[in-house]
Formats: C-alpha cells, sequence, structure tokens
C-alpha cells in the first residue's frame, strides 16, 4: 500500500475592500472570458501551486486532477439565461463554462496533465471527498500525484438565492474561496503532512463525528467543519466558510497548528446536513 | 486484500422505454423514438427545430430526481437485495453532468425565491437518496460530463474491490431537455439537424439529445444472494485519463482515449485480444468519430466488432456511461452485438470491424468506452459471468 503526503498547499482568499480574489496575475484575459468565476479561481490556484512545485509537475502524464465544488457555475447560468431570455442568444461556450467537469478539465488543458480528471460534487464536503479520493487514487497505486483544486464563486444574486435556500445560518457571508492541494506517493521531494486515515459514513441521530471516528474529544462539536488536534485534545471549530473549499483551507491551518505548537496528528472533518461527513487523519511532518 | 465487482441490479430509462428490457427491445427493433422540439431563438425570431430523446415523465418538475430513484427502485428489485436489511459498507455514488436544465434555466428569472435544490443540484438528492435507501458510507457525485457514470461506475468497483464498500448503488443521469439547453448545444454546432443519427458513418451529421438515467448495484462476490447469479456480469477494469488538449474537441490522434483503454486492460490483467466486442462512445460527430477510432487503433491490432448504440438512444450526456454499461451486459447474457444504426458508409475500414447490423456471437468480454467534452475519457471492462463459483 502506498502511502500518501501533501507536498503543498495555496489557499486564495477574497480581498478585504473588493470581497473577491485577486486572479488576474494568474489568468490571461483571454483565459478567463471563456471560463466561469469558479473555474478561474481554481485555475488560478493551481498555476499558482505549478509555480512554486515545478518539479512535481514534469511529467503530466502522471498527474491526476481532481476537482471540487459545491455550486458550479452560478455567475454564467445567472448572466447567460438572462440575456437568453432577452434575446434568444446563446454563446457557444456556454455549455463548456456550466458543465463542472470543466473546473477539472481547463486546469488539466492549462497544465498538460493526462491522468484521472473529474469534478467531485458533494456539496460543503466536496474538498474533503476529492481529497481522500486523491488519497485512494494512490493508495491504490493507480496514481502517483494528484491535484486537487477546489472553489467556488456565490457572488451573483443567483449565487445568493441558492444559499438562501441551502443553508440558514452557515453561508449568509460567504464570497468566494479557493485552494490547491499537492498529494504525492514520494517523501524524498519534501511534504508538509502525511495522510494517515480517511473515513466516511453517516452520523446516526445524536452521534457525534467523535464516537464515529473513535476520539476521545469530548461530545463538543459546533458547525459543520473543523479541526481536532490529538496531543492537546483541541477542537478548533467556527472557522469561516469557504464552502467547496473548506477542507483544504483546514488542512493548512492544521498544519500551520502543528508547526508552531509542537503538535504531531490531527484530523479535519467536514459534515453536510444530512449528516454526511467526510474526514481525514493527517500527520505533520517536521521540516 | 482485494475482492470480486459484479453488477447484480439493473434499471434504466432512456427514450427508447421505462425499464431495461424495453430499452433492449426497442434497441434491436430499431424503432425511431425522436421527437421534434421547437427552440425559442429570440423575440420576434423563427423558432429553431431539432429532434430530441424525450423520457415519459408525468412530473416535469420532479423530473430529475424521479428518473433517479425509478431507476434505483428498478435495479434493487432486480438484484434481490432489501436496502433496509444489513448490506454491509453501502455507498451511493451519482455520475450526472447538470440537473434538471429546465428547472434551473426557469429558476434564475423565477422571482418566488422558492428553490427545489434536488433538482438543482445533484449532491442534495445524492443525500436525500442515501437516507431513503439506508446508505451508510460515501456518497458522491462526480461530473465527467459524458464520462459521469462511467468514471461513477469506476469509482465504485475500485472501492469494492479494495475492500472499503460491500455494496454501492450507482446512478447515471441527465435532464437536459430545454429550450436553452438545446440553443446551448445547437450553439456548439454538434446537434443533428434532421431526425436520426449516423454515428461512424462519412455522412456523421452531430448527435440527438436526449434525457435518461440507469442504475445498477454493485456488489462484492459474498454479498450476493444465490438466487440472482445468473444475472451477474463482473467489472473486471477500469481506466480513466485526460486529453488535456481542448475543452471541446478530443485529440484526434486518440492518444488520450488510448491511455484510458491501456488502463482497464491493464487493470482488468488481460490483453486486447481478449475483448469480444466494443462498446463505443460514438457520437456521430466528425471529430469525435474520428478520434475514438483513432485510438482504438492504437489499441487492437487485431479484429475487433465495435458499435455504437447511440443513434436508438440519442446522446444522454452524464447518463450515457450506464445505460451503454447496461447495454453491454445484455449483449453478453444475450450473445448478441446490436449494430450501430444508419451506418452505410464507415468512416474507415481496418481491424476495427464497424457493425451496421446486429449479430449473433459468442461475447465474453466487453470494454465501454465514453468520453467527454473537455477530453475526460473512462474506459470500462466487462466480463460475463459463466456460473464458475464465486
Amino acid at each position: 500500500m502506498k502511502r500518501t503526503y501533501i507536498k503543498d498547499i495555496v489557499c486564495l482568499y477574497p480581498d478585504a475592500f473588493s470581497g473577491c480574489i485577486d486572479i488576474d496575475s494568474f489568468l490571461h484575459p483571454k483565459e478567463k472570458r471563456k471560463l466561469d468565476r469558479y473555474s478561474q479561481i481554481s485555475l488560478a490556484a493551481s498555476k499558482r501551486i505549478q509555480e512554486s512545485n515545478p518539479d512535481f509537475f514534469r511529467y503530466g502524464e502522471d498527474i491526476c486532477v481532481l476537482a471540487a465544488t459545491c455550486f458550479g457555475a452560478l455567475n454564467t447560468l445567472a448572466e447567460d439565461v438572462i440575456k437568453y431570455h432577452d434575446t434568444g442568444l446563446v454563446s457557444p461556450i456556454f455549455v463548456t463554462k456550466i458543465l463542472s467537469n470543466m473546473q477539472a478539465s481547463v486546469i488539466a488543458i492549462a497544465l498538460q496533465l493526462r491522468g484521472t480528471s473529474y469534478t467531485v460534487s458533494t456539496g460543503m464536503n466536496s474538498s474533503c471527498d476529492a481529497v481522500i479520493d486523491g488519497y485512494e487514487l494512490i493508495m491504490e497505486d493507480r496514481e502517483r500525484h494528484v491535484l486537487v483544486a477546489s472553489s467556488d464563486s456565490c457572488s451573483s444574486e443567483y449565487g445568493m438565492k441558492i444559499l438562501n435556500n441551502y443553508t440558514s445560518a452557515d453561508g449568509k457571508d460567504f464570497g468566494e474561496s479557493g485552494a490547491a492541494i499537492l498529494l504525492d506517493s514520494q517523501l524524498e521531494a519534501g511534504a508538509l503532512a502525511e495522510i494517515t486515515g480517511i473515513y466516511r459514513g453517516i452520523l446516526r441521530e445524536q452521534e457525534t463525528i467523535w464516537e464515529r471516528l473513535n476520539v476521545d474529544a469530548g461530545n463538543e462539536v459546533t458547525g459543520s467543519h473543523g479541526i481536532y488536534l490529538r496531543e492537546t485534545n483541541k477542537q478548533i471549530y467556527g472557522l469561516p466558510l469557504s464552502s467547496g473549499s473548506q477542507t483544504i483551507f483546514d488542512i493548512k491551518k492544521g498544519i500551520e497548528y502543528c508547526k508552531y505548537n509542537n503538535e504531531k496528528e490531527f484530523f479535519v472533518y467536514s459534515i453536510s446536513k444530512k449528516r454526511e461527513f467526510s474526514a481525514i487523519s493527517i500527520k505533520y511532518v517536521a521540516d | 486484500m482485494t475482492n470480486r465487482v459484479f453488477i447484480t441490479g439493473m434499471g434504466m430509462i432512456s427514450p427508447l422505454g421505462d425499464n431495461v428490457d424495453l430499452n433492449w427491445k426497442n434497441l434491436l427493433e430499431r424503432k425511431n423514438h425522436f421527437v421534434p422540439y421547437e427552440i425559442f431563438m429570440g423575440k420576434g425570431r423563427r423558432k429553431e427545430e431539432f429532434y430530441v430523446g424525450k423520457v415519459s415523465c408525468n412530473s416535469e418538475e420532479k423530473k430529475y430526481s424521479k428518473l433517479a430513484e425509478d431507476v434505483l427502485i428498478q435495479a434493487i428489485h432486480e438484484s434481490g437485495i432489501n436496502p433496509e436489511k444489513n448490506l454491509g459498507r453501502t455507498a451511493l455514488i451519482i455520475g450526472s453532468s447538470l440537473g434538471n436544465s429546465e428547472y434551473i434555466f426557469n429558476s434564475i428569472t423565477d422571482e418566488s425565491g422558492e428553490l427545489d435544490l434536488d433538482e438543482i443540484l445533484p449532491e442534495v438528492l445524492a443525500h436525500k437518496l442515501a437516507e431513503k435507501y439506508f446508505v451508510n458510507t460515501t456518497v458522491m457525485v462526480i461530473n465527467s460530463a459524458c464520462s459521469s457514470s462511467s468514471n461513477a461506475i469506476g469509482k465504485a468497483y475500485r472501492l469494492i474491490k479494495n475492500n472499503r464498500i460491500d455494496c454501492a448503488y450507482v446512478i447515471g443521469i441527465d435532464a437536459v431537455l430545454s429550450d436553452m439547453g438545446l440553443a446551448s448545444f445547437a450553439a456548439l454546432g454538434v446537434l443533428s439537424a434532421s431526425e436520426s443519427m449516423r454515428p461512424f458513418d462519412v455522412h456523421h451529421n452531430g448527435f440527438i439529445l436526449s434525457e435518461g438515467s440507469g442504475a445498477l448495484i454493485l456488489q462484492r462476490e459474498d454479498f450476493i444472494e444465490e438466487d440472482h447469479l445468473s444475472a451477474c456480469t463482473e467489472i473486471i477494469g477500469y481506466g480513466a485519463s485526460c486529453d488535456a488538449y481542448h475543452i471541446v474537441a478530443p485529440d484526434l490522434k486518440g492518444d488520450g482515449a488510448a491511455l484510458a483503454m491501456k488502463m482497464a486492460l491493464k487493470d482488468a490483467e488481460i490483453p486486447s485480444t481478449t475483448i469480444d466486442y466494443i462498446n463505443c462512445h460514438g457520437t456521430g460527430t466528425k471529430l469525435n468519430d474520428e478520434s475514438e477510432y483513432n485510438a482504438m487503433e492504437l489499441i487492437f491490432d487485431h479484429m475487433v466488432h465495435a458499435s455504437s448504440t447511440k443513434g436508438m438512444t440519442g446522446h444522454l450526456l452524464g447518463a450515457c456511461g450506464i445505460a451503454e454499461t447496461i447495454f453491454s451486459c445484455l449483449s453478453m447474457k444475450h450473445d448478441l452485438i446490436p449494430g450501430t444504426v444508419n451506418l452505410m458508409d464507415p468512416i474507415k475500414r481496418s481491424n476495427i470491424n464497424l457493425l451496421s447490423e446486429d449479430i449473433k456471437t459468442k461475447v465474453n468480454i466487453v470494454m465501454n468506452n465514453t468520453f467527454a467534452f473537455g477530453g475526460q475519457n473512462a474506459s470500462l471492462i466487462l466480463k460475463k459471468w459463466k456460473g464458475e463459483s464465486i
């Protein structure tokens, strides 16, 4: 069985003034025009992680791309449907902008990656499930290198309408998010952490995620996602919502916490409204 | 530890019919089920007409969720399982490219604010079905456009094979027939302007857009009820790749598609000479047909039968992989390869024997290929279960 290491993580945060992620330094205007905003963000995150890891991307045939999104192409849907109702005209690139598989595909094309490629959509659990899928691909020896890229953009009016129906409290302030993470079967090239376990299932009524994971963390679990640090038996929750990118943000935070607080191992988890959960245990690899 | 993976139940709804048997019967009878559909092209402008493959569904609004659940019920029934009883670790995986397009497009201009998320976000539907049918492990939605459900089958197969789950409900579904859905594919220039498709024919004219769904129950060897063994097909290989070439056009050389086939053969640990029949993606567009043929030539240097069944179902998009997997299973069950409808003058004649007529022959191992917009390829290898002990 192969081992899976986290080689690097990039998280893109919205600018405090505009509330949007700055992607212009990574995408050519021509490239941007062909993509919905959420695909632009995951492509920008992927290009940024490629820039700092040229060795990882040397042999594209061996690299798999798993994309993750919760909502998909809400901005294009909103704009183009209204335009169609008014004029009867549809852009030839409308289909390619709204199909969420393109989120993975455009990354594969831009970075010339020929391994397995698809998009995972499991709501707020999307990035956790995509990382788990990447781990499984490596563990089964089907792929050696995996890029997981995630993003969402709910800045349109339709996006807000969906959010209001989707969740009552969690996502009220959500705008956009994007992240990328590299999974590698080899440690030699350096790593931030190692994935040591994956967990997926559905929690029964009253059952906590800690009971399911067999972790003695007390019963306290607040919110749909978070981090549990094994050494100090500490939970970190109430982190800002990053939608389909949630888990990658949480993994980054967990690694940083280990680095500065002498922690060795942590769990990240994500729980849907229907109580489906996905969780990953991660061991910090010290410098 | 690795397990053998079997398909123990199938369900299917397409323009050809509302169940698996009817689909197979009408596929072989070659009855044309396509109907005209007029689409809005702008105020004051003439409506444009295309043929489409519609399913009979009594609820347009809930069509997407109904299509998914109805085929799942069919598959559960055929497999003889009882979801309420302990099936072991059970997963539900949906392959879909878009939700209910008509509902989505209307919801954007609808000002009521109430949205049925089952119809918009496939993951919401997946979570609902998982709860209703006692799923207790993985719940996932995979989107790789036209190869979505093939990748969903591949994912479920791997989970069972590697002993992470014992049983999987796999659903492939798409319902994109709407004015804007059709207008957007028409804008890409891939739709057939006539009432028929001509896959792999020199006069290929594009595809007819259809809606439909399919479901499979996948189980590991020791979880299969003895009474249902006769209905089994074994999944023995799965490969996936990406062309990394163009967002719409396939790589004409066929390298990416060939890579998926190569990986599937490697996974199955069989040589290409053992494949009896290839159920092709065969969309009837010039670029896909040529690229797919070239890809097959890269892998098969001996004579192999191949055909496309899309000419009869139309293009089911995210559901086509599962529908064609079902046809592949039936082809092995009946030792009959369905020919490609309207194939008069094949684009090429070589060792890839493109069949225009149905033939009766031993079919023990089938390769089923699907290739998507964006170059996402998936290849599955299925084997007839011949009664040997599992």
